[in-house]
Parts: structure tokens; sequence; C-alpha cells
């Protein structure tokens, strides 16, 4: 009989602003200015109106000259617009790390670790109420204590760079793309910016044509300049060579956004492995390559009466070279496609003529590895996994607890592992698909793309800055259940809270408070994933899928 | 090689150069009149204190101590260490004396039951993997629970919908028994097919008895009965994985007390 | 259920909590169980789903989304739960299982400890002694009852039963089991040395490295191994350890065992093998085995001979008592120191003067006056004896010297009977006892004979004396032995063979010492006092009753027969050998008599070690027939001992007794 309880406010959308010093005169000052002068605000509903969003989305934020505002690798979750001044984006070589004085969110230290043995609580999911009162904004990259570079001239004469003035945009590539940050920007003179926290950004983008327009631009053209200068394909390319690629080269996306509401549903029935957008199909006049630059692609070949997967193909990857890189050789007409390719979730391809490539680029390249003809010669049996692992979308994952079921004996001791580490609650289940002797257990993966991320009303879920993987900031979760529901695989949990004698927090109508839970991967912790540390028969891997054999792959 | 057999094979190397060791130095000793048992007894106790520091170790994952898989290697290695130097310090199967003989006794039977223990772990896992059936343990009860829920509401619509009650005087008899918790634990654990035989048995039995329509039902009854024995095998050899290991800790506590007394007593009497 | 598709949904499966150490009682017993489980102290008293929530006049359910979320029926009109949970017992988890079990072995153990902590000296009997919690096994059979004596352990192990603090202290300082040991047992040496050796000696050298070796009991001996362990197990390894010379195996590299093996002294009894069976016996016709005079059944380290009386005395008998001691005499006189008139008026008449008395007493006028025989002494006298040379103080052959003194001494022998003669004898240096030098002396008998010699008459003895004893014959005193062992011969041996030593230690004159070397040369003459040093060897000792106290030099006549024992660290035990090698194998399998040995001669010194065996040093080679790899025993403790004299404190009758050998019935 749960007698006692204890109430708090349910926690609120925008109970904790971007930026606290926000005010309705800064508003006002912003509607001024014209990207926000000419929305029109009856677009926006009610529950998120325009001012609303400048208000508690955005933040105002003054550099000084030399002060870095992005670093190039860290995990964004904002954008920025200058209101005045100018930056700096470097180009060309990028900034060397030491300058960069990374941040990081702070690790525990050992003796803190280890005080967890007695500080945890078995009761479950135990909170300190006083911290929902005083919770913080979550993965800002604002706020930081300025790191100055110390002598612009000369990195201006070292590195090509481009300057950023008022009312140009950047960093949405990173905030909406769930993706590093690709270069990094320094104030070159002392410069007022408004940073946009990409929920704010995804509303703006969702209610106003002309943001969505220029957002979507803007971030195709950034996204395929920097692909196109790291594939290493276009490496032997002098400048004018890869400008006149560049120029002609297409972009495309296709697949949805939100992936993960179809593919669960299809999943539910079994046909998962119908799901995917067709992109480029077996038999098809190979008239361009395709060049991932985002999402997954897979490729297969009819086998039988279904679709056999030969791989899969992750940002940098190609399609289509070898059909016509011998075809251009063999001046043969008659060459098709010998796979197809379809869209596993959503992908951002780079489609590059093949006019510009037997013109700039393949006189000059190193003939491609024959890999079609291996891959569709290899024996069925031995892609099953693969076929499985694709099928299940497991590939998204940089962090899947693969767990080798013939060398597990079924212990948990895993999971105490995981729940010494966060205070006595663990944050997977030792359960999940199976095939043949592996299993995908059902702990957050810490996807290439996480969906989880797109629906979060606070922003809550995040990137953590210090290693890439996506936590849940429990300060700030309203425990509205949308990333779980999102969660393709079912791996964040909502849990009812309690205070420190174990009483739940309820609300006002005493509906219980929830959070959402999921592995973490350890972030804050020494030492990494507590959970492979602690297996005491070498079962349990994180492993990245992306990678060439997760299945053999050492320890991470 | 894989990260952990390389760790076994240091392991078997140290702990091999050691137990050389320590022959050698004994028999010196002994020659020189000596007492070898002084070193081998503090190399002893060294070793089983590290042998229980696994225990404590699975309690630290919060801190970085090493992979336990490499733990493991070692407690499995420098486990067959001790064995072996404990007839190297005893000089004898059985010592003299009663509480030494106690000793022995636990520390026997703590050997054995490692033994046991590694044996377990070797081949457990293939074998609940090749089961065809993942369960959570203290979910089994759950999951029996609500296998038997299934088959009664089976059995009820069966009675309910072909107007024959054979089937459910069959379920009350006699299939209840088996429905009601893990069976067949001991043929499972040795991996022997009672559970299937009783199964076929049992349709069998009634089978004779009932019409297509009821036959249906009985399938249905027969597919859960099926999921349930694999369930009871996953039971049966995950449980004993788990329930080894009290008798290994506390007779570790055990051996670990009387070693205590053990050089408590030398010390007062004889060193 | 197991098999629905989306059972790994975040609405369908909860995290498991393996810490907590509560498991649903209707779990334990394969019903459902509720999905709050116990309450967080393992109890349980039913529970419900949720709390309802009163909202305005509705009761309105609050259960969690990942419970479920609100029920469809929602609460009871009157508020409470619509899913109510009965309670259950709930059980402990297995990890909490684990360490109850683990905490009632802790408890089980120290409650066995204490319970069998026993320190009374009755719990430590044999049979009981097996339930203590401290006896790491019973003692051996021959330490058994120390727990009974009064001190009980504490004998051997200080802090036995004083409590805590003294246990403590025990702990962090060195015991010395080892020190109880001598308590009992004794060495000829120091106990704490190896072999219990003094390293001031050939065999053992004062730089030796081992000089410096400390050893404790408990090194070498172990003991609460059982009744009947063997409490000093060694092998071969252990000794080869310390010796640097080492010895992988007897047949093998153990040296050649030398030429004086085993006799590398003499004995006490001098018997020439080689001269009795090749010269004795054949001429007296007489034929002896080996086995007739020495007693297979007393077999040991020797095989000793029998006594006297029943090997030797049926040939060596006259040889003894046809040897007298010449007490006084007759000397040879150029001048009469006697005052005729002096000795007539002590010594009466002479029987010729009372013959003659008796005749004219009886009318015979023709009788004649005896006449003195004038030249009685240049006639019949000799050199005065040695014991009287010596008790004079005066060269025996230089009559210028002797004669007064003599005159004087039968004068007063002729009043006082032995007394003077006593008296001189024990004012010489060397602690003569006259008590026992002249034992059954009557006085009157030397007076006679004195009185006779100086009325310049022979002595006439009353009667005829046979046995021995002291007798007077017309011209001296003498004592003939009375056999064998005869103790004045014995007294006077043990006196002179010291005599010279003792007088030039207290500073006497040259006469004097002159005068015992005379004695002494005397009676060791082949001629000599019962022929005594015939066979019995006369030895120079070094001890602290010599003459100049510690270290002194003494000699010692060996009159008993002891075996000889010059090899401590050795043990040999003919009992195994005898007649091993057949019924009446001869003894001369091992000791070849050798005829070639100065064996005599062996004894014409003073030095026990410097000698010739009469037999051939027993050869390695002739134990290695039996004893070598694959046949008998070879080990070094077999022949060889590690202690030196082991023996007891206590002892048996006042005399130090050695310690038998024992030997732990394992054989060991």
């Amino acid at each position: 009989m749960v007698t006692a309880v204890e109430t708090m406010a349910r926690p609120q959308r925008w109970a904790t602003p971007f930026g606290p010093e926000m005010t309705e005169d800064v508003v006002d000052e912003l509607m001024q200015l014209p990207v926000f002068r000419d929305i029109d605000e009856d677009r926006f509903p009610a529950s998120t109106p325009l001012r609303g969003i400048l208000l508690n989305d955005t933040r105002v934020t003054v550099y000084q000259p030399g002060e870095i505002v992005v670093r190039e690798g860290d995990y964004g979750n904002s954008a920025f617009l200058i209101i005045d001044g100018y930056m700096r984006v470097v180009l060309n070589p990028n900034l060397p790390q030491n300058m960069l004085g990374r941040l990081s969110t702070k690790k525990k230290g050992m003796f803190e670790a280890l005080s967890q043995l007695w500080t945890n609580s078995w009761r479950p999911e135990v909170r300190d109420p006083d911290r929902y009162q005083n919770a913080e904004a979550s993965g800002s990259s604002g706020g930081m204590a300025g790191v100055f570079l110390q002598d612009i001239p000369v990195i201006l004469d070292k590195h090509q760079t481009a300057q950023l003035g008022p009312e140009m945009i950047f960093g949405e590539l990173a905030a909406l793309g769930r993706v590093p940050r690709t270069a990094s920007i320094f104030a070159e003179s002392e410069v007022r910016v408004l940073e946009i926290r990409w929920q704010g950004l995804r509303e703006l983008r969702r209610f106003d044509s002309t943001w969505k327009n220029k957002i979507d631009q803007a971030y195709r053209k950034n996204a395929l300049h920097n692909a196109l200068q790291e594939a290493p394909m276009f490496k032997h390319l002098n400048e004018a060579q890869l400008k006149a690629v560049e120029d002609r080269t297409l972009f495309e996306t296709h697949g949805a956004f939100d992936w993960h509401t179809s593919y669960k549903r299809m999943l539910a029935q079994g046909r998962e492995m119908e799901h995917g957008t067709p992109i480029a199909k077996q038999g098809d006049y190979p008239d361009g390559i395709l060049m991932v630059r985002a999402g997954f692609a897979r490729v297969s070949a009819q086998l039988g009466n279904g679709e056999r997967t030969l791989t899969y193909l992750g940002a940098g990857d190609v399609y289509g070279l070898e059909e016509i890189y011998r075809s251009w050789r063999d001046k043969d007409s008659d060459i098709v496609m010998e796979t197809s390719l379809t869209a596993l979730g959503y992908v951002d391809l780079l489609r590059i003529p093949r006019q510009v490539l037997e013109e700039y680029v393949f006189p000059t390249m190193e003939p491609p590895t024959q890999r079609l003809a291996e891959l569709a010669g290899a024996e069925i049996s031995s892609d099953a996994l693969k076929e499985w692992a694709v099928g299940r979308r497991y590939i998204n994952g940089t962090r899947a607890m693969l767990i080798d079921l013939n060398r597990c004996t079924r212990c948990d001791d895993c999971v105490r592992a995981c729940a010494s580490t966060h205070g006595g609650n663990p944050r997977f289940i030792r359960h999940g698909a199976t095939f043949d002797h592996w299993m995908v257990a059902n702990s957050c993966m810490h996807c290439a793309d996480p969906v989880c991320m797109i629906g979060c009303p606070t922003g809550a879920i995040h990137r953590s800055m210090l290693d890439g993987s996506v936590v849940v900031n429990d300060d700030t979760c309203i425990g509205c259940g949308t990333c779980a529901a999102s969660c393709p695989y079912d791996n964040i949990r909502l849990v009812q809270v309690a205070n420190l004698q174990g009483e739940p927090l309820v609300d006002g109508e005493h509906k219980p408070i929830l959070k959402a839970t999921k592995c973490d991967f350890c972030s804050s912790n020494p030492g990494g994933p507590a959970c492979q540390r602690a297996c005491p028969h070498d079962a349990l891997r994180r492993v990245d899928f992306r990678g060439p054999d997760p299945f053999r792959e050492s320890y991470q | 090689m894989r990260a952990v057999h390389r760790a076994y094979l240091i392991f078997w190397l140290a702990a091999g150069a050691a137990f050389i060791f320590l022959v050698w130095n004994s028999w010196q000793t002994w020659l020189q009149n000596g007492e070898p048992a002084i070193v081998t007894g503090y190399t002893l106790a060294g070793l089983m204190v590290f042998l229980a520091l696994f225990n404590s170790r699975k309690k630290l994952s919060m801190i970085p101590l090493g992979r336990a898989a490499y733990w493991t290697a070692a407690h499995a290695v420098f486990g067959t260490l001790t064995l072996a130097l404990f007839f190297v310090h005893t000089g004898t199967f059985w010592p003299g004396g009663a509480y030494e003989q106690l000793l022995a006794i636990l520390f026997y039977l703590v050997s054995i039951s490692g033994i046991l223990g590694y044996w377990m772990q070797k081949v457990i896992p293939r074998r609940l993997t090749e089961n065809g059936l993942e369960i959570i343990w203290e979910r089994v009860p759950n999951e029996i629970a609500q296998i038997r829920e299934q088959a009664e509401t089976i059995v009820e619509e069966a009675a309910e919908k072909t107007a024959s009650d054979t089937l459910a005087r069959y379920y009350s008899e006699t299939l209840a028994w088996y429905f009601r918790r893990p069976r067949f634990l001991v043929s499972h654990f040795f991996g022997f097919q009672s559970g299937r035989a009783y199964i076929r048995r049992e349709t069998t039995a009634i089978a004779r008895y009932l019409d297509d329509d009821e036959r249906g039902y009985l399938k249905q009854i027969e597919d859960l009965a099926h999921i349930k024995n694999r369930i009871d095998f996953a039971y049966a050899v995950n449980g004993m994985a788990k329930i080894w290991l009290l008798f290994h800790v506390p007779l570790a506590v055990g051996v670990l007390m009387l070693m205590i007394w053990h050089i408590i007593l030398v010390h007062v009497y004889l060193l | 259920m197991i098999t629905d598709q989306d059972r790994f949904s975040y609405q369908k499966s909860t995290y498991e909590r393996p810490t907590f150490p509560y498991v649903c009682g209707r779990a334990c017993s394969f019903g459902k169980p509720c999905p709050n489980g116990p309450n967080f102290n393992g109890s349980c008293g039913g529970t419900t789903e949720c709390t309802p929530y009163r909202n305005g006049d509705r009761w309105e359910c609050r259960r969690a989304t990942s419970a479920g979320g609100p029920c469809a029926d929602g609460p009871l009109p009157d508020g409470t739960c619509c899913m109510q949970h009965p309670p259950c017992t709930p059980r402990p988890s297995l990890r909490r299982l684990r360490q109850r079990i683990s905490l009632l072995v802790v408890v089980f153990i120290v409650a066995a400890i204490l319970a069998f902590l026993q320190f009374r000296p009755e719990a430590f009997q044999t049979d009981v002694a097996q339930a203590s919690s401290l006896m790491p096994g019973p003692l051996s059979g021959a330490h058994s009852n120390f727990a009974l004596d009064e001190k009980g352990c504490t004998a051997c192990h200080e802090a036995h039963g004083k409590g805590v603090l003294a246990w403590a202290e025990a702990f962090v300082t060195s015991q010395s089991v080892g020190e109880s040991c001598t308590s009992c047992h004794a060495f000829g040496g120091p106990k704490n040395s190896p072999h219990n050796a003094t390293f001031t000696t050939a065999a053992f050298k004062a730089d030796s490295p081992s000089a410096q070796m400390q050893t404790d009991c408990v090194m070498c001996h172990t003991e609460h191994k059982g009744e009947d362990a063997n409490i000093a197990p060694m092998k071969d390894a252990q000794c080869n350890s310390c010796h640097q010379a080492t010895i992988s195996g007897f047949s093998k590299d153990h040296p050649d065992f030398g030429d004086r093996y085993p006799h590398a002294s003499r004995g006490a009894i001098q018997f020439n093998h080689v001269k009795h069976f090749n010269e004795h016996f054949p001429k007296e016709n007489v034929t002896r085995t080996c086995v007739e005079c020495h007693d297979t059944k007393r077999a040991g380290l020797t095989v000793p001979a029998g006594s006297f009386e029943q090997n030797c005395a049926s040939c060596h008998t006259d040889g003894i008592v046809d040897r007298p001691f010449y007490l006084i005499g007759v000397p040879f006189m150029e001048e009469d120191p006697f005052d005729a008139e002096a000795v007539a008026e002590v010594c009466g008449l002479t029987p010729d003067q009372i013959e003659y008395l008796q005749a004219r007493a009886d009318g015979d006028k023709d009788a004649e006056a005896p006449e003195p025989y004038e030249f009685f002494y240049e006639d019949e006298g000799d050199n005065i004896t040695a014991i009287l040379a010596l008790a004079l103080g005066v060269p025996n052959d230089d009559l210028d010297a002797y004669t007064t003194p003599v005159g004087e001494l039968y004068m007063e022998i002729a009043e006082g009977g032995a007394t003077p003669l006593v008296d001189r004898i024990e004012a010489l240096p060397g602690e003569p006892r006259a008590a026992e030098l002249l034992r059954g002396l009557d006085g009157e008998l030397l007076r006679r004979a004195a009185c006779a010699w100086m009325q310049k008459t022979y002595y006439e003895a009353p009667s005829e004396s046979a046995g021995g004893g002291w007798t007077a014959s017309d011209l001296t005193v003498t004592y003939v032995p009375t056999g064998h062992a005869d103790p004045v011969a014995r007294a006077w041996f043990n006196y002179a063979v010291n005599a010279p030593l003792a007088a030039e230690a207290a500073g006497a004159g040259e006469d004097v010492v002159a005068g015992a070397e005379a004695l002494r040369d005397a009676l060791l003459a082949d001629s000599g006092f019962g022929n005594c040093t015939k066979c019995h060897a006369v030895t120079e000792v070094t001890d602290s009753e010599g003459a100049s106290g510690d270290s002194g030099k003494r000699l010692v006549v060996e009159w008993g027969f002891q075996p000889v024992d010059d090899r401590p660290y050795m043990k040999y035990d003919h009992g195994p050998h005898i007649n091993l090698l057949g019924p009446g194998t001869l003894c001369t399998t091992c000791h070849k008599p050798n005829p070639n040995a100065e064996y005599a001669a062996s004894f014409t010194h003073f030095d026990a070690n410097d000698y010739q065996a009469g037999f051939q040093p027993v050869a390695k080679q002739t134990c290695t027939e039996c004893h070598t790899r694959a046949k008998v025993r070879q080990d070094c403790l077999l022949c060889h001992e590690y202690h030196l004299e082991p023996k007891f404190n206590e002892s048996m009758m006042g005399a130090q007794v050695h310690q038998p050998e024992s030997t732990g019935k394992d054989g060991g």
C-alpha cells in the first residue's frame, strides 16, 4: 500500500529557460531584427508563441575578440544568429586541439566514484527533490569560461577562414543534424550573438517557411562542401577540380527524418526488412555515384525471392563507383548497377554525375577495390548476422551492448555494476533481440542518428559534450515519454521517482512525477562503461556497429 | 588471441613459475633445517586473501579496478595454485588435529566447488543459448504464472466452446501439476529429456478421448507446455549457476576464518 | 508473456533490481509476484497498485505509466484502489541468503573454536585431545603426558592459557619452544651448537664456518605429529646441505674407512689376539673360538668379552700370584745402625738366645752362646725396597744415605708396629691412603720382622701362609696378591702411577721425585707387583682431577673393561650382523687379525691414541656388499649419530644414563 508521497510542482517545458536573463525587452529588440520582424506570428500555436520561443529557447551572448564560440568536434545543441559584429570560421587547416581548450563536463573523481558504494540506495529511483528546484539548462555550449585565441592575425594568416557577419546563421548543422560541429568559429570583433537552442530552431523551422528554406539551404551548402573535402577519392584533386566537382554535385535527402515511427510499426508486424525508401535499383543505368553524407543506406542484391543485404553504407561510403569506373575504363556502355540502394531511416546523399567523374576524377584516380564480387560470392549463411543487424537497424548504434550468449552465464553482474554507478538503479535490462548466440540487449546504443532527441521539448536528452554519448539531464526532464516512445529499440524507460525516504514524488494532483532514464555510457564515471568492465566472462562488449566486424571487435 | 586467453596464459605462466619457485624454496629451507611452512603459509594466506578479494571487486565496479574477466582468470589460476600449494604446505592430504582437519575439509570443499563452478561456467552458457529461449531467472515465476493463466484460459474456453469437460478434468487431474511450478529440474540439469517425454506421454494419453475441436485446444496447451519446458530448463540450469555460489562463498568465508585462527595459533605457540 | 513480440517494450518491461534483498513471496511459490515488491524492511502488509486521488468529487487512479498507467476500472467508490494485493511472506533474495549463510558460518566457526577452547590439562590427553581447537595433532608417545604436569603445555609454550594480552604479545614476539627441551635432555656438549660440538678440536675447528652457527631443537624435531610419529625425520639430503663434502650414497662416494677403523685408540686391556691364537693357544694345546670369550648375547657396539674369571683365569692366575710386592726387607748395610742393647730391650731375645738359655736352664753346659751373624746385612741384605726408599726420601742403592734412616725406622717399627711406616707413607705426595695400601698389614708382623732383622736373624714365620696377603719371609715383608683384582695391588698401582707427577707438582725434592719414579717403574715392570700392567693399560688422561687442577694430566690404570667409544658420532650394532652370513660365520669376516701390527708396543707408553690394532681395519667394501643401493639401508642416520652423547638429566640411581636409542614405530 503506497501510503506516503511527497508533492512537488510538475516540471514544465519552459520551466528552465535557455537564458535566464532574457527579458521581454530583449525580445522586443529582437523582434525588430529583419529575420524575426517578417515572421507571421499567427502561424505559431498558442502553446509555443514566437515571443515565447524567443524568450525561453534563445539567449543573447556577447563574445570578446578572439573568444572561441564553437569548437570543431564538439557536440552542440544550438544554432547561432549574429546580431552585430563579425566572426570567423576556420576552414583549412583546422585549429589545433590545444588552442581550443576543450571543456570537459566533469567526471567523478576516484573517491567520489568509490563513495557510491555507501551512498547508493537500493530503494528504487531515489532523487533529492531539492535539486529539481535549482535545475540548470542542459547542454549549453555557451556559459563556459571563455577560451581565447591569443593571436588572431597569425591565425588569419595561417588558416583559411571565412567571415560571418550580422544576420548570418551558423551551427544549425550540428544542432539539427545531431552531428559534431564541423568547424571552429571565433569572434573577430566584439560580437553579439543570439544562440537558439535547437528546440526553438525546430519550432521556427516548422512554423515559418522562410526560416525553413534558409536553414535547409545553409545546411545543404555547408554539409556538401565539408563532405567533398573529406572524401578520399577526391584527395588527389586540386582546388579548381574540386570546385568544379562541387559545383556540379547534387544534394539529396531520402527517407524521413522521423523514420522510427514507421519502422517500429513494421517491426511489430515482422516486416522490418521491407522498411526503407528505395534510392537506386539493381539494373539501373549508372549515371552517377552516390556518396552518403549522413544516415545509412543498404546495398542489396536479389537473391531468390528476397533481397540479400551485401553491405550497408554510412557516412563517407560510396555507391556505384565500381560499375561506373569499369564502364569508363572498358568503354562498355552496357554495364548496369549490380545492386540496389535503400535508405535505412533517413539518408543525406551527394550525387556526383558521371561526366564530372570521367572528366576530373577517373583519369588520375586509383582503381577502386573490387568489393561487390567478393560480397556477392560469400556464403549466404555467413551473412546472416549482418542481415539481422541491418534489419534491426543496429547499424545505427555506436555503443551497442552486444552479449555473447555462449560466454554469458546470466549472472547479472553487468546489471549490478550499472546500478552501482547510477545510485543503485540499473539503466538497462539484460534482455533483447537475439540471433544465434548473440544478443543486443536493451541498453541505449548511443546512435549515430539518435531519433530519441527529435521530440524532446526541453532538450533534457542531448549529446554530452564530453564524449558524444546521448544522455538525459534528469533535472530538466519533464517525463513526457516522447523519447521512450521514439526509440526504435525500446532502450529508454520512464521511471517514477521517489524522495530520499522512498516516498514517491507526485505533483499537485497526485500524478506521479516521471523521469526518462537510459544508459549514459557512464559518462560521468571514471573508467568508462561499468558493464563491460564488470562481466566476469568477457561476454559483454559495447560495440560500434558501424565498424567492419562488430562481432569480433576488441574491447572498447 | 583474445585478450582474456592471453591473460590466462600469462597467469598460468606466473603461477607455474611461482609454484616451482616455492617448491624449490621449500626444499632448500628443509635442507637447511628451516621451517618451509612459513613461506608457503604466508603465500597461501596472501593468495586466499587475493582470491577473496574477487568478491569485493565485483561490488566495486564503479571504479576501474581491472576487467572482471581478468579477475576471473586470475581467480581460477591462482585458486589452482593455492590448491597445489596447500599440499606443499601441509606435506600431507590429511593433517592431525581437529581444527586443522576442519580447515582442510573446508578447503577441499571450496576447491571442489570452485572447480565445479569453473566447469559450469564453461558449459552452461552454450546449453542455455541452445535452449532457444532467453529469460531472466528472476522473471520465471511471473512467466510461469502467466503461462498457467493462459493454459487455464484455454481449458476454460475449450470447455465452453466444445461443451465437453474432458480436457478440463484432465487438466485439473494431471496437467495442473505440471503448470504449477518448474518441473523435472534434475533431468534438465543433467541434460535429459524428462520434460518432453512427459508432455508426449500425457498428450498421447488424453488425445484418444478428444474430437478434432478439442484436439485443437490440446495442441495449444501442448505448445504452451513445450514453452514452459524450455523455461524449466533455463530455470534449472541458470538456477544451478546461481545456487552454487551459496556454497562456494560461505565455505570460503569458513576457510578464511579458520586460516586466521591458524595464523594466530602458529604465532602464539611456535613462531 | 515470453512469446509476445513486444515483451521488451518500455511499457511492458521494467528494470530488474538485483541488489534488492527481498523477493515477493508469491514469486517463491510461483504465483504472480505483485509489481511493488516487498517493503524496504522486508515485510509485506499487502499493497495496492496506486494511491487514488480525489479530484473534485471523483476518485482517479494514479498508477504510474511505468506500471501500466491509470487502470481501466478506476478506484472503488470509497476511494480504495481496485488492484489489491493481499500480503505475502517475502523471502530473502539469493544474495541476501548467501550473506546470511556466510554470517552463520562465521558465527558457527567462532562458536566452535570457543567451545573447544580448552586449557585444562586433561583436555590434552591423547584420546580426548582430538576435540580441541588448539592442538594441531597429538604429542608423540614419550611426551604424551606432558599436559598433565603442573606446568602443562606451558612447559614448551609460554603463552598457553595466559589470556588475550599474553597471546597478543606472543603473536608479535619470537617464541622459543626449543628452550625447554634441555630440562630433561642433556648432551656431551652445548645444546645449541651443531652436533653439540665445542669448536676447539681438530674435528671441529674454531675457524670453521659452522662455529658460529646456532641450532635449535625444533629445527629437526617436530612434535604434535601423532603418537607413533618419528619426531626427528632426517634425510640424507639434510645432512648434505650442511656438510660441504656431500655424499650422495654410502656405497657410492662415502670415503673409505681409513686404516684406523674401527680401532683408533687402544682399549683398557691388552690382549694380543694374534699372539694368543698363533702361539699361546697352540702351545698349551688349547683351542678357542671368538665367541667363547666374546658374548654374542650382549652384542651391541661391541661384543663384550666375558670376565677375567671366565676367560683368562685358567692360564693367567699363576702369573699374578707369583709376583709379590716388597714392602720392606733386609737392607744391605756395611755398618750396623742398630744399638744391640736397645734392640734387645725392645725386641726381646732372639729365638737362638732363648734356645741357649733354655739349654742352660736345662743344664746343658755345652750349650754355646749364639753368636750374632755379623755379616748378616752384608751377606743377606739388598737394596732397600722402592717404597722404603721413597718413604725415607733416599735413593734405594745409596747405603750411605739410607743406612741411618733405615736404622731409625726399624727401631720405630719395633717399638710402634706399623704406625711409623704408615706415617711416613702418608706423608708422601700424591695422597697415598695407607688404609688401602697397607690393608691387612698386621703391625705385629712388621715388628717381629724388624726385630728379627735388627737382631741379625732370619725371620721365621709362625706358619705357612697360603692364599696371599701380607707375609714376611726370611728377609722381606711382602704382599702376595690374593688373586686377580686384588684391592691392595690396585691401590698401590693407582698411587704409584701418579706419584712422580704428584711429587713434581708438590715441588718435592729431586730424590723424592726419583724415588717415586722408581716405585712406579718397579710396579709397571714385567716383574712388577701382580703383573697387573701386563694386561691393564696405563693411559694418560687430561682432566680436572689431574695433579695440577684444571686440564691437568694424570695417569690412569684402566682397571675396568670399557668398550672403546672414541667415535661419539658413530653407532654400530653387532647384533644384526652376527651370524648374518650364515650360522657360525666368523668374526674374521670383518675383523681379520694383523700379525704385522705392533700391538704390544702400543701398550708400552701412556698414549692411548698411539695404537696399532691387532686387526686389519674394517674396510668399507665389507659393508657395501650389503649396504648399497637396492639392498640394505644405507642412509646417514643408520650409522651416524647427530647428537653428542645424548643422555637425560633425570637419572636412575644417581648415574647419568645414556639415552636409549628410541625410534618411532614408523621405523624412522
